[in-house]
């Protein structure tokens, strides 16, 4: 007998179709350009800045990271470093360009537009510094492209928050004026707020068509949310990402804010809980994170109902820290700690593809748990 | 063979056997006293006091100290030189005193001095002890330094000296942040203890890269090594067999 | 004796003479370093209150049950209350004569926390300010954008007060309501409810909670 079993080892995500990585990271990248597009109509030197920088710092980290993990090991010659270089090259695949395009791409759209007066240099510095963190600490580190448990994006965008973050400035875009300082984050839930039963939750400057079209301030990725549905519907059609993760997370998140509507109405009569929750839904960047962010193969489950329950506990830190938290935007934060119980989720010794009782439970538990702690701490605070 | 013996236990506690990157004990301390070179400076030489004291006493009594309650003697000699460490820093050097903190309490429960106790200091003479005490010391300053100076350095821009020592003038080297002007890269996450543990990660992951590739490179010789000698010893064999052949032929 | 009763002598009188020798040794110690210490304390204090009325002012702090009979006729002492911010008031005397008010707040939100003085004259209006802590995160957005300018303002110091527009909002809030309630103690007009504050301090003062003090109370 000489036939060999032979186990290949693949890395998520693990689809079987010719070429399917590659595949998927261009259909992602094409369904980025309508928000990409939207941002160089607003704001083209800012998006053009920012994408370059990002999309260059990202790809030499890479660069370089093949070339490190590449080298020839040591069996006690010495090589040149030309040998090390062409052996590295050798390794050195497409994939090693596509997968931190999508991750530059979504860095550079949540990263902000403008630095304070006089530090404008300091853009080119967070942008670099957020990129090499974002890369190197959030997926190198963990073996590469299928092997890290964080968002790379997400984490560049974070470290250079905490970094620089007292220097931002969010812009207005189709507006001449800069836009406004801020110190602990801007989307239109930051700015001018109404004081309705003690929480500053709506904003009485911008319509719900204005949040739908992106004439407020914020993030160049998020602002714009027929864009976002336009590469929504295109990735959806290749079947690129899953639409149960953006369905159950955009959906619950509109369910618990209804609810928090519901309880702000009983205690403040002329805010309808429609609006309350759609206003909610449209500021921030719970759109543009439910379709590109949480969606990333490798960070999110990989069994259907472990999707839908990965959603549902995005939609409840969102709302948590929208509704309890000091910050006035908590996406990013709420895909984080996503990201740390996807392995959770995902262990094999109790999740399966099938939809059992069990693991229909489990979503819809965990969405009335916290729903009801919902309830009772704002029925504490308001009424 | 005991000048190596104190040679060895001196140099051991610096690089080799450093307490906060190889054995890592005490990272307490490591993460929360190293926003500045000073403060973790000053850290550093209040517990190699700390340590030569409790290991010279502990080395002088171990032969005193039975073996049933000698965990509580020890915590009660390093509990009394900790107090008397904190009584003199409140006394002379306060800012340092309130920089640290309940960190300097935090010295009594502190790995590396009652490991060393436990380890070395009661089974060893006086003057061994004295030097194991000094070379960790040192070790375990030179190592909070690092972090601390990369901490000051990347978190508020420059390296500020005088601030807890008040008799040097103060004064600023700037790297990321030149007052009076508009030049102010530094980065505020690494005075965070967010930034601590990036900070300690990252130097731990260079120590034990260059641990690796040592091992590798001694492993790697060792079976070089051994696969030249099974060689030659064969081509020994080889050669040596016709020679004993051709040697009884001339014999006979 | 038994081989028990030897044990037991041996490693009490062990345990007795090591606690002896840590206690004679930290007790030493204490004898040697207490007069330092006080004497390092009260030039801290000293140096931290010259900066509101200078150096050669004479600084005594109003305690509760103050035995000072003038300082007690002229109405300087603590009431028994739960203040709030309020943790200490000095008062300035050089010579003979009172110079002013000084008070100190500590406030915390969920940003940070601030600990300042406030200075407040004789006759209850308000003085400048001045930060003391050093491990604020957004203290220097704050001395720049609130303090300097308050500081700065001669004319009108409640109008200036009010001009809240710095980079740290929340945090001049939290000044804020601090100067209101160091104002009210040091005036002693406990019974006068600022539309910015409320002070939870006797049992038949109306509470009124405005909805922005509750939303910048939960920030």
């Amino acid at each position: 007998m000489d036939t060999k079993i032979q186990f290949i080892k693949e890395s998520a995500p693990h689809i079987r179709r010719k070429d399917s990585l590659n595949r998927m990271m261009i259909d992602v990248v094409i369904g980025l350009l309508p928000v990409v597009l939207f941002a160089f109509i607003a704001a083209p030197l800012a998006a053009l800045r920012n994408l370059l920088v990002s999309i260059a710092t990202m790809e030499l980290a890479e660069f370089v990271f093949v070339l490190i993990m590449n080298r020839i090991p040591y069996d006690g010659q010495k090589h040149t470093m030309k040998e090390h270089f062409m052996n590295a090259i050798g390794k050195y695949r497409l994939s090693n360009v596509t997968v931190p395009l999508v991750s530059a791409i979504i860095y550079a759209l949540i990263m902000p537009s403008y630095m304070e007066a006089g530090y404008e240099y300091l853009m080119y510095v967070a942008l670099i510094v957020g990129a090499v963190f974002g890369l190197a600490i959030g997926k190198l580190v963990f073996g590469g492209t299928g092997n890290n448990i964080f968002n790379p994006a997400a984490v560049g965008m974070v470290f250079a928050k905490a970094c620089f973050g007292s220097h931002y400035v969010y812009f207005q875009p189709f507006t001449q004026e800069g836009g406004q300082i801020v110190s602990a984050g801007a989307t239109s839930l930051g700015s001018d707020y109404i004081d309705i039963a003690g929480k500053a939750f709506l904003s009485d400057n911008y319509s719900l068509l204005d949040l739908f079209l992106g004439r407020i301030p914020g993030l160049m990725g998020e602002i714009c949310k027929i864009a976002i549905l336009v590469g929504f519907i295109y990735m959806f059609i290749r079947h690129t990402i899953d639409w149960r993760i953006s369905a159950s997370y955009v959906g619950t998140f509109f369910v618990m804010m209804l609810v928090a509507g519901l309880i702000v109405h009983g205690a403040e009569e002329n805010i309808n809980p429609f609006y309350f929750a759609t206003y909610h839904l449209l500021s921030g960047g719970v759109l543009f994170a439910a379709v590109y962010m949480a969606t990333d193969p490798v960070t999110s489950p990989i069994t259907r109902p472990g999707r839908i329950l990965y959603g549902v506990i995005l939609a409840v830190c969102t709302s948590f820290i929208r509704l309890f938290g000091s910050l006035p935007e908590g996406v990013v934060y709420s895909i984080l700690i996503g990201n740390m119980l996807t392995s959770v989720i995902d262990y094999p010794k109790w999740s399966n593809n099938k939809f059992t009782w069990k693991n229909i439970l489990w979503p819809v538990g965990v969405f009335a748990f916290f729903t009801l702690i919902l309830v009772w701490a704002l029925c504490v605070e308001v009424l | 063979m005991t000048e190596n013996k104190h040679r060895e236990s001196f140099v051991s506690g610096i690089i080799k056997q450093n307490p906060l990157f190889i054995s890592m004990l005490g990272t307490c301390p490591a993460l929360a006293v190293t926003t500045s070179l000073e403060s973790a400076f000053g850290m550093g030489l209040l517990f190699t006091f700390v340590l030569l004291c409790s290991n010279v006493i502990i080395s002088l009594l171990k032969k005193l100290i039975p073996e049933v309650v000698h965990t509580p003697c020890y915590i009660v000699v390093i509990a009394a030189f900790v107090t008397i460490t904190k009584m003199f820093t409140e006394a002379f050097l306060p800012e340092l005193f309130a920089t640290l903190g309940v960190f300097l309490s935090l010295l009594v429960v502190n790995c590396i001095v009652l490991g060393r106790a436990e380890a070395f200091a009661n089974k060893n003479s006086v003057l061994d002890s004295l030097l194991d005490a000094l070379g960790n010391g040192i070790g375990y300053t030179l190592a909070i330094c690092i972090i601390g100076f990369f901490r000051e350095a990347l978190g508020t821009g420059g390296i500020t000296i005088g601030k807890i020592f008040t008799f040097i003038p103060q004064f600023t080297i700037p790297l990321l942040k030149y007052p009076g002007t508009q030049v102010d890269m530094s980065m505020s996450v690494f005075t965070d203890s967010a930034g601590g543990f990036i900070v300690m990660g990252i130097a731990l992951a260079v120590i034990m890269a260059i641990e690796n590739m040592k091992n590798t490179k001694k492993k790697v010789d060792a079976r070089i090594k051994m696969q030249q000698e099974a060689a030659a010893k064969k081509l020994a064999m080889n050669t040596a067999a016709p020679a004993t052949t051709g040697s009884k032929k001339e014999d006979k | 004796m038994n081989e028990f009763t030897k044990n037991l002598l041996k490693t009490s009188s062990v345990l007795m003479i090591i606690a002896g020798g840590a206690a004679l040794l930290v007790g030493a110690t204490n004898a040697l370093t207490a007069p330092v210490i006080e004497q390092n304390n009260i030039i801290k204090e000293k140096t931290m209150l010259a900066k509101v009325y200078g150096e050669e002012a004479s600084y005594l702090e109003w305690k509760s049950d103050s035995e000072d009979q003038e300082m007690k006729a002229n109405g300087q002492y603590l009431e028994s209350l739960t203040l709030n911010y309020v943790t200490k008031v000095w008062t300035a005397r050089k010579g003979s004569e009172n110079l002013g008010h000084i008070a100190r707040f500590y406030g915390k939100n969920g940003y940070g926390d601030i600990d300042m003085l406030v200075q407040v004259g004789l006759d209850g209006s308000l003085g400048n300010l001045f930060i003391i802590s050093d491990t604020m995160s957004y203290k220097a957005k704050l001395e720049s954008g609130y303090i300097d300018p308050y500081n700065a303002s001669e004319t009108d110091k409640q109008a200036a007060l009010d001009d809240v527009k710095c980079g740290a909002t929340f945090a001049a809030k939290l000044v804020k309501k601090g100067v209101e309630e160091s104002l009210m103690v040091c005036s002693k007009k406990y019974d006068q409810v600022a539309t910015f504050v409320t002070l939870d301090m006797s049992v038949n003062q109306e509470e009124t909670q405005t909805f922005v003090y509750t939303f910048a109370e939960r920030r």
